[in-house]
């Protein structure tokens, strides 16, 4: 019988969450006006981008995780969801950083959102990656 | 290998049915969070409030008719809203009875594109000569020192900092202080000396992309300190019976403003919280009495092994307690994070001054909250694990087979 684990159903179900974020919290809205006359997208409008990249990314690896045949595959994709958790919560901060103002959008809902969705992943990553064998959590489909 | 303690035996109790055990944890940590949530939001509008009206200073605020709700909103959210009146007024109040001091005030509101930052922000120009709202705090923080007439102060929310340049219509202003962080609209105001902001709608014309035009004689509001011993709302009564035009407002009318904004949500969050509450009395009262039930025989052959009745109830009585202990923690720790997290979305979307209270009063909801569901596993494990405690060890085993 083939059993699927339920840490990587998690991960997978918060990857979702992270690619549904952006729509949930919405970034800024406006356009900046640059010294030409251009009109462009704040910068968090890239965050969200990143990170609908980084959360589609997630979800898969959460199904594979979930799906894995083998312990050793299961903790390989679980070291891939930490550097992946990592890179949602290092998005927003460093990576692609949300708008200066800490009053806008981005820096009230999304970027909030999104840390708190990383450190939830990082964390399944991290247990899936160092939790013994006999101590796995699987269910049967 | 381990010992064998009450702690561990419950423990490894509640993993033998880890789902079960997540099901009573989770409804156990929604309503320890929500109730952890409304509380904190609850006393975070309170501190606010106290802190707001301290800063305020003035015991009545006088603005033309029709503007009451508008500048109690600006009050307590920072919305700019601009009215004007005569400046005659304030000589009149200043005549009547039981008035102590007034001063007045002129609002602006600021270009959406001002040049030091985004989003539009009050303009309060204020009378450094008769003011008694900000004039304390420049004496506290300030040294005393007066004001250039474009030296301001800045709410904490502008993010401007002191020594900070800042252009309003044209004009350079230096910003003189910031104030501390109330949770209020005054947070997203910048005081202006009235001398300043008089040459800055002057000049407007010819430096602002967009010209004001307020009449050097015309004010937006006047801020009342009644003399010791009079009557707030006799005076209040006194301004609108006396002066045409005017309507007044007192600093707990803003308490009563906020309140009727508060009490849809928060009736709605504390009955949801109350009825979850019930809900996880009454979930985790049944699964312990179907628990006890199902391990009746384990129970009976551990009496008869030689456990005393009262450590079958401890037993029981630790997997609840264990049980709503860790919800009760997971639920704390989750509100708190996202409370800390969303704190200023909260506000906005709800339109309320919010200012988070301090670390111990935090602490002390955190504890009375922990109490509260460890309190609701006791009550709700006490009759099962009173009857299995209580039953023969034989007609235990019996049962259970």
């Amino acid at each position: 019988m083939k059993k699927v684990n339920v840490f990587g159903v998690i991960i997978a179900v918060v990857g979702v969450l992270i690619i549904l974020t952006p729509v949930v919290f919405p970034v800024c809205e406006g356009l900046l006006e640059l010294v030409n006359g251009k009109q462009v997208p704040m910068r968090c409008n890239w965050t969200a981008r990143a990170e609908w990249i980084i959360g589609a990314l997630v979800l898969i690896s959460g199904l594979l995780v979930a799906f894995a045949k083998t312990d050793e595959a299961r903790k390989r994709l679980n070291n891939q969801v930490v550097f992946l958790g990592l890179a949602t919560i290092l998005t927003p901060l460093f990576i692609i950083p949300t708008c200066m103002n800490p009053e806008m959008a981005c820096n009230i809902g999304t970027k909030p959102a999104l840390i708190i969705l990383g450190v939830v992943v990082t964390g399944l990553g991290l247990y899936g990656s160092f939790l013994p064998r006999s101590n796995a959590e699987v269910v049967s489909d | 290998m381990k010992d064998i303690n009450l702690f561990n035996l419950a423990l490894q109790n509640l993993r033998r049915k880890p789902y079960r055990s997540v099901a009573i944890g989770l409804c156990v940590a929604v309503m320890t969070g929500s109730l952890f949530a409304a509380t904190i939001i609850l006393r975070g509008v309170q501190t606010s409030l106290s802190v707001g009206q301290a800063r305020l200073g003035a015991d009545l605020v006088v603005v033309p008719t029709g503007y009451k709700a508008p500048a109690q909103e600006a009050f307590i959210t920072g919305q700019p809203t601009t009215f004007y009146m005569s400046d005659q007024i304030e000589a009149q109040i200043a005549d009547l009875p039981g008035v102590a001091q007034t001063s007045s005030q002129v609002f602006v509101q600021t270009l959406t594109n001002a040049s030091c930052c985004i989003g539009e922000f009050f303009l309060v120009g204020f009378d450094p000569q008769s003011d008694f709202t900000i004039s304390p705090w420049l004496v506290t923080h300030l040294d005393g020192q007066p004001l250039g007439p474009l030296d301001v102060i800045a709410g904490d929310r502008i993010l401007l900092r002191e020594g900070d340049g800042a252009t309003f219509y044209g004009t350079n202003f230096r910003i003189a202080g910031v104030l501390e962080r109330t949770g209020m609209g005054i947070d997203r105001t910048i005081y202006v000396p009235i001398e300043g902001l008089r040459q800055m709608i002057a000049d407007s014309a010819e430096l602002a992309e967009e010209t004001l035009t307020i009449p050097p004689n015309e004010i937006s509001s006047v801020m009342v300190s009644i003399a010791p011993g009079a009557d707030v709302i006799d005076v209040a009564e006194a301004i609108e019976g006396n002066l045409s035009g005017v309507n007044v407002f007192t600093a707990s009318q803003l308490n009563q403003a906020v309140a009727r904004q508060m009490q849809g949500v928060m009736g709605i969050t504390f009955g949801v919280t109350a009825t979850l509450w019930l809900m996880s009395l009454l979930l985790v009262g049944l699964i312990f009495s179907l628990i006890v039930n199902e391990r009746q025989r384990e129970l009976g052959l551990l009496r008869a092994m030689g456990a005393r009745g009262r450590a079958v109830f401890q037993l029981v009585m630790s997997e609840a307690g264990l049980l709503t202990g860790m919800g009760g923690v997971i639920g704390l720790l989750v509100s708190g994070v996202l409370l800390m997290s969303f704190s200023r979305l909260i506000q906005l979307r709800l339109r309320i001054p919010y200012l988070l209270p301090s670390m111990l009063e935090i602490i002390g909801v955190e504890v009375g909250l922990l109490a509260l569901a460890l309190f609701t596993g006791a009550l709700a494990s006490l009759q099962p694990a009173l009857s299995i405690s209580r039953m023969e060890p034989y007609a235990a085993v019996r049962r259970g087979e």
